[in-house]
């Protein structure tokens, strides 16, 4: 229908530069704003402060069952990470970027180089922005993902109760922080000029009162498990498995079964046949860099 | 291996634009380029005007498709602010701290609008029009059959003076000595040429300088411009039209020579052998007049990018202007400027 929304946004960083959190709050204020939404995440193999990170997300007002092939606008945190993900915005789309880096930028190493001319671009200054408005440049996620629902006109609430739900384990100061670059970076966008033929339409009216579920991948294969009634879950934990292992340490003595955290992946692969052997369902979700 | 030549141009406007279209045709192998403070291609200004008949959308004004610099590998930098010229280092620095070096420099940043100082204070109640988003934004806020002051006159604000007048709007004109600019009127034809703008439909107030320019009580009029002698007028809009002044403060102090504009020889070559300029930026060394002028318009202009990109390759050739730089009354009336041509 013409009217449907049906936008994707991709934010693209490095390790650290909360890329996936930031995609994260994304989907959740959408989702709370009555859209669908499907999202992918990408991490990276290496610890914090090198890899790239890429979240993806589709929102849209129809159900939608996979990513798009070309995103309608790229979020660059990190440009060394982002300027090869360019080419998979459309024609009109747009590139939003950093525009006031700490150090100096060797010739064609700025993402601005990269942007096609049919794409168009928006840059700002994320880190000074985050700076005014926390004393600190680390929300400068929350700035790009406030300039991203200025610009298009997200509803901003949304994002206020999902930074609030991301936050509210931390102190309260992380809460007001990310609330604060967040709306810097809202008033920015809401105050810019737009010029690509990117438009959110309105999410589909409700037909009836149901509650929507936000889950990721990990939290759907958790519960696999536990509707599959398997016995024991044998697993490593580290990113990106990690929140498996949580859910189902914390569900699966509830439910009789068994988790034992092995020293590596290959323990945990070992135990996992082992159980099989004596009869026993048994799982591991290992993180993929480690079966390469 | 030998490092390609790069020919950078700072400016995405006609000259800019001109010259890297006959880069590319007298070298097929070089890197080309174009560096633009804007966040759009390269589009006619010319035709900005038509935003009133209800033409908004940006792409309708392209001068050429994306696939074209594509195709041409000019590569076009957008919303890129040159901060500095160094040309002993051959290079320029942009605001976000990149630096670009370059075998062959052309600049054609063109001119932004001149401001007299006396108006600075009222800057943000102002509506230029002079790029798309401020031809935009001028429309947006005047709402059909609305009120537009234009102050100052020249013939660019002629131009939209007339389109509007033309469209149903109310016009004022508050003239000053930039009145036609830059056509130069013999004032014993002043009469004729204000009986014409009546004509169009335009009243020209005349009489003192402005006094102030105010934002309406809770908003409407939106505008409210007051004379020194205690006249004012209500608008919806107020529009400025000084003529232009160069945009060139990134390569002050950069080793050329600069007066109002670049100083450059007939052959477009400034006083450094590795820059050249063209455009509104620009005072070309007039034999005739034993000074340096500028030309404007557009022909002129993409004449100037032509001649220069065939000069950054090898020729020598001069610039003349063929334009007619009279304003002319029309025998039906209207009036005919060359600064208002296109092609």
């Amino acid at each position: 229908m013409e009217n449907d929304a049906d936008i994707q946004i991709a934010i693209c960083g490095s390790a650290g530069d909360g890329t996936i959190a930031a995609g994260d709050i994304l989907n959740q204020a959408m989702a709370i704003a009555g859209y669908k939404v499907i999202a992918f995440d990408i991490y990276p193999p290496e610890i914090r402060g090198f890899g790239k990170c890429i979240a993806r997300t589709r929102i849209t007002s129809q159900s939608a069952y996979s990513i798009k092939e070309r995103s309608d606008v790229l979020v660059s945190l990190n440009d060394r990470h982002a300027i090869s993900h360019v080419a998979e915005v459309r024609e009109y789309g747009a590139v939003i970027y950093d525009n006031a880096p700490v150090a100096t930028v060797a010739e064609g190493d700025h993402i601005s180089a990269h942007v096609k001319p049919g794409q168009l671009s928006y840059g700002l200054p994320t880190r000074e922005i985050a700076e005014r408005a926390t004393g600190a440049a680390k929300a400068r996620n929350m700035v790009a993902l406030g300039f991203v629902a200025g610009l298009y006109g997200m509803p901003i609430e949304a994002f206020h109760t999902a930074i609030s739900e991301k936050f509210k384990t931390k102190a309260k100061t992380v809460v007001s922080d990310n609330l604060g670059a967040f709306d810097a970076g809202y008033r920015e966008g809401a105050a810019t000029f737009k010029l690509d033929f990117v438009d959110l339409g309105p999410p589909a009216k409700a037909t009836a009162k149901i509650k929507a579920t936000v889950m990721n991948g990990n939290a759907a294969v958790a519960r696999g498990c536990l509707d599959a009634g398997i016995d024991t879950l044998f697993g490593y934990p580290i990113t990106p498995a990690t929140t498996i292992l949580e859910t189902l340490a914390a569900e699966m003595p509830k439910r009789g079964g068994r988790f034992l955290q092995a020293e590596d992946e290959i323990a945990a692969i070992s135990g996992v046949i082992g159980a099989g052997f004596a009869g026993a369902r048994a799982a591991t979700p290992p993180r993929v860099p480690a079966w390469p | 291996m030998a490092r390609d030549k790069h020919y950078v141009i700072i400016g995405n406007g006609v000259a800019g634009n001109r010259a890297a279209a006959v880069l590319r045709e007298r070298d097929t192998d070089n890197r080309i380029t174009i560096i633009s403070l804007g966040a759009l291609l390269f589009y006619n200004r010319y035709e900005l005007p038509r935003i009133f008949n209800g033409a908004r959308d940006w792409r309708d004004y392209l001068v050429n498709p994306p696939a074209y610099y594509e195709d041409n590998r000019i590569v076009v930098r957008r919303n890129c602010q040159v901060t500095m010229v160094d040309t002993q280092r051959r290079c320029l620095t942009l605001a976000h701290r990149e630096e670009v070096h370059y075998d062959s420099l052309l600049v054609a940043s063109g001119g932004g609008a001149n401001m007299p100082i006396a108006l600075g204070d009222f800057e943000p109640l102002l509506n230029h029009f002079n790029s798309y988003r401020t031809a935009m934004t001028t429309a947006e806020a005047l709402p059909a059959g609305g009120t537009a002051i234009l102050l100052g006159g020249d013939i660019l604000g002629i131009d939209i003076a007339r389109n509007l007048a033309a469209h149903g709007y109310r016009v004022v004109l508050v003239p000053d000595e930039q009145l036609f600019w830059p056509h130069k009127i013999a004032p014993e034809s002043y009469p004729a040429y204000l009986a014409v703008l009546a004509d169009m439909g335009i009243e020209v107030v005349e009489g003192g300088p402005i006094e102030r320019i105010e934002a309406g009580p809770k908003g409407v009029p939106r505008r409210l411009l007051t004379m020194a002698d205690g006249r004012d007028y209500a608008a919806d809009v107020v529009m400025p039209f000084y003529g232009l002044a160069p945009s060139l403060e990134f390569i002050s102090g950069g080793g050329v020579d600069i007066e109002r504009g670049l100083l450059v020889t007939p052959e477009l070559r400034t006083t450094d052998p590795h820059v050249w300029a063209a455009g509104d930026v620009c005072q070309i060394w007039c034999v005739e007049e034993n000074a340096y002028r500028f030309y404007y318009g557009w022909k002129n202009v993409k004449a100037m990018g032509e001649i220069a990109a065939r000069n950054m390759t090898g020729d020598h050739e001069t610039f003349h202007t063929f334009l007619d730089e009279a304003l002319t009354i029309e025998d039906q009336g209207g009036l005919r400027s060359s600064f208002w041509e296109y092609d």
